[in-house]
């Protein structure tokens, strides 16, 4: 189990399952069950469980928090319209993960479309905030933290400039530790696909970031 | 510069480096090949750095704060969305939602980009050979309405704007891509126009592949054009990019997409091997259009120089299909279509065998090896009928004794053969059956009359040419060839045995009367001399058949039977003669 998937399960750790490596997934669809029946307290704690994943992708998509918390608050409003559905599901714990990403990055998709955002704009809202000031409190000289600002900005903008279709696969599987078919079952094609997505974006990432990796190559 | 690759073997660990998914052990063995493997070896340090960049690039952890607003945020959202009577309504597109419209839209407009960007190039480049201009095979795409339909900011729109009128061609769709030209030259294009693909729509997979990629991953940009709406001649481009490159699910798309791409998708499923010829086979066997298709593919596919794909072909197609790829290939033996004909005996591998050069020998060559069954000589025959050889003579008199059907034509095929003095010989004996020897003998005069007739008279044979004319005559009453043949046969039939047939000949030709066929005055030409012939009977027929023929009876009854009786002493045929010509011409006889 990635460091990942532990992140994902902590939350229910402290909802009281223990160490258990079924009970995360048991606990969620008790709470499943429970929030498909119109349990509100069953379904504030999925959030609680899922928001962060939810939010941090939709935050690699829009570009900007105010537009990920509205993207991440839209995707639990769908899933819970939408809870009957995954009743018949074989495993529900994972069902559910896997489609409250896909709903996130269907509405992520949506909103960048209907507002033209260009990849540059939302890299640079992503690193709104995060610049060189936020990273003063560290104990690195300010030319080390400029200049690590600096480097965290290009990859940044190199992620965002990659084709959408390139992007959100990879997203899901390098910065959020998904698996082949889980970004195949999120974003709606064959895990053959996904191997062939994640690679050209990689290549393209390599190529932007050929600088970078020189600069790495000198030091 | 490219970098240089990794060990296959290699690759899927590394690229699990990058992602954040090797193990422990995964990455031991990586360094463990490393060590003796440069390529890897910086394949390797290059993945660790990249893994490092965007580790530093990860987004911050959410903090709790702010984690109950957010839940209050979404069941208010849900609270709002309640209709009256208290249920929840379907999901439907809220704020964030699209409107489908404008998506579809969108999308069209930028692959209507794609195609004004694509003509863009074009007027950047010399002509490449896989883009050449071609007068209507080509499938085009109007590209000034395209490019009024595109963003203003996509690059190449305006410039294609300015160009009305101007089309997006992409070469014969039936013919393969020249891949390293067309990629050159894009390639090319897109630097003169500051193309960026980055900064270009998702649907623009294929330009994002050739700006980057080796030609190897070309099938994936192919495959992303392939699954759009987009223009068909970028679509058809994009099958044929695919061709050599697809796998079972390329293939499986392209059969999908048959009816739509026809020409680029047939093309590209041969550019795919064998498989794909496979498929197109398999179409070929639906019929209609897609079938069609398949058919045209594949036969020009036998006629080119890559591919047979008759050694593909499966055992149950139908037999016509099959032989219709066969005739266009030039390097199937006349043999293996001949035995293909006597197998299954469909026509078109007959009319196959028979577009070869070597299809007598073949034809001989069989005859010879083996002594054809029943089945098989009935087929024989038919093929004797359009390329003869002299082999297969004795097959053909033993069919049409049998009574074959095909035999009378092909025994008309081999009368240079020999075939003349065979239908004499067994007509002669009697050994046909009537309506055989008939139809023979209708076919036999049909093919070449002069030829029977030249057999008949070397032969001496001029009785039985003349009663087999008359009964194929009698049996065929359009012939036209009898009456020339008769007359013939009454000028040149010489010597006594020859007499009575000359006689009979002129007395048919008195009977049948005029017909169509050769001119009157020819006919006529042939009779005058007999006219005056020393034998008064001949002479008498003569003018019997002068007159039936339409000549002028410039000479009167009196003359006739004149005629008649420098032979001796009236007869019953003088008298019949005598009363014949006084009916037709109104005068009494003397």
């Amino acid at each position: 189990m990635t460091s990942r998937a532990l992140k994902l399960l902590s939350p229910m750790e402290q909802a009281g399952t223990g160490g258990d490596p079924g009970a995360g997934a048991r606990a969620i669809a008790e709470r499943l069950e429970r929030a498909s029946r119109g349990d509100r307290a069953a379904f504030s704690d999925l959030i609680r469980i899922h928001r962060p994943r939810v939010q941090r992708v939709a935050l690699r998509l829009v570009g900007n928090h105010e537009d990920a918390e509205d993207v991440a608050q839209e995707t639990f409003v769908r899933a819970w319209h939408g809870l009957e559905t995954l009743r018949e599901a074989d495993r529900p714990a994972a069902a559910f993960s896997s489609w409250l990403l896909g709903i996130a990055v269907h509405l992520s998709r949506d909103l960048q479309r209907a507002r033209g955002r260009r990849p540059e704009d939302a890299a640079a809202s992503l690193l709104d905030g995060q610049g060189p000031d936020a990273l003063a409190g560290s104990m690195r000289t300010p030319s080390a933290i400029t200049e690590e600002a600096e480097t965290r900005r290009r990859v940044e903008l190199a992620i965002a400039a990659l084709p959408e279709r390139l992007r959100v696969p990879f997203v899901l599987r390098a910065l959020e530790g998904q698996s082949y078919d889980h970004v195949a079952r999120i974003t709606g094609v064959r895990a053959a696909t996904v191997r062939t997505q994640l690679v050209q974006a990689r290549r393209a990432l390599r190529r932007m970031l050929g600088p970078l990796l020189d600069e790495e190559d000198g030091r | 510069m490219r970098a240089p690759r990794p060990c296959r073997a290699w690759r899927e660990s590394l690229r699990e480096l990058v992602d954040g998914h090797a193990s422990l052990e995964s990455v031991a063995a990586v360094e463990r090949h490393a060590e003796t493997c440069a390529n890897c070896a910086a394949e390797l340090q290059v993945a660790r750095r990249m893994r490092g960049l965007l580790d530093g690039a990860a987004v911050a952890e959410l903090t709790r704060a702010g984690e109950e607003a957010f839940i209050e945020g979404v069941f208010s959202r849900i609270d709002s969305d309640r209709s009256p009577t208290g249920e929840a309504p379907p999901l439907r597109p809220r704020r964030l939602a699209p409107r489908r419209a404008v998506q579809l839209g969108a999308a069209s407009l930028v692959l209507a980009a794609a195609a004004a960007l694509l003509l863009v190039v074009r007027s950047h480049t010399a002509r490449p050979h896989g883009l050449e201009e071609r007068p209507s095979v080509a499938p085009r795409v109007d590209l000034a309405a395209a490019a009024d339909n595109a963003p203003a900011e996509t690059v190449g729109a305006r410039s294609a704007a300015d160009r009305p009128g101007r089309e997006l061609v992409l070469g014969d769709e039936r013919a393969p891509l020249d891949l390293e030209r067309f990629t050159a030259d894009l390639l090319h294009a897109l630097d003169a126009t500051g193309f960026d693909p980055y900064r270009s729509s998702d649907l623009q997979p294929l330009l994002l592949e050739l700006d980057m990629l080796d030609p190897t991953d070309l099938a994936r940009g192919a495959r992303g054009v392939l699954g759009t709406d987009g223009p068909q001649a970028l679509r058809g481009a994009a099958a044929r990019l695919l061709g050599p490159r697809a796998d079972v699910r390329d293939r499986a798309l392209l059969r999908d997409q048959f009816s739509t791409l026809g020409h680029a998708a047939a093309r590209s499923l041969l550019d795919g091997g064998e498989r794909g010829v496979r498929i197109l086979w398999s179409l070929s066997a639906e019929g209609g259009e897609r079938g069609a298709i398949a058919v045209d593919a594949l036969a020009n596919a036998s006629a080119g120089e890559d591919l047979d794909p008759l050694d593909a072909m499966p055992a149950e197609t139908d037999p016509s299909i099959a032989a219709r790829v066969a005739i266009a290939s030039p390097d199937r033996m006349a043999r293996e279509l001949l035995d293909r004909f006597l197998a299954t005996g469909e026509s078109p591998w007959l009319d196959a065998w028979a577009t070869r050069e070597d299809a007598e020998d073949a034809l001989a060559q069989t005859l010879e090896r083996r002594p054809p069954r029943d089945v098989e000589r009935s087929r024989l025959v038919r093929a004797t009928t359009l390329r003869p050889v002299e082999t297969a003579l004795p097959m053909v008199m033993a069919a049409l004794v049998d009574g074959d059907r095909s035999a009378p034509a092909a025994l008309a095929a081999l009368l240079p053969l020999g075939g003349a003095d065979a239908l004499l010989g067994a007509t002669a004996s009697g050994r046909l059956r009537s309506d055989f020897e008939d139809a023979a003998w209708r076919a036999a005069i049909g093919a070449n009359a002069d030829l029977m007739l030249e057999a008949a008279l070397r032969e001496g044979a001029a009785a039985v040419l003349v009663s087999a004319t008359m009964r194929a005559f009698a049996a065929e009453a359009s012939e036209d060839n009898p009456t020339l043949l008769l007359v013939r046969l009454a000028a040149r039939a010489s010597g006594d045995r020859a007499l009575s047939s000359r006689i009979d000949a002129l007395l048919h030709l008195a009977a049948i009367g005029p017909q169509s066929g050769p001119p009157a005055p020819l006919l006529l030409d042939e009779l005058a001399p007999l006219r005056q012939d020393p034998s008064p009977r001949l002479a008498a027929a003569a003018w019997m058949a002068w007159q039936a023929l339409g000549g002028e009876l410039d000479q009167t009854p009196a003359a006739i039977d004149r005629a008649l009786r420098r032979g001796g002493p009236p007869t019953a045929l003088h008298a019949r003669l005598t009363r014949a010509v006084g009916r037709r011409s109104g005068a009494r006889p003397h």
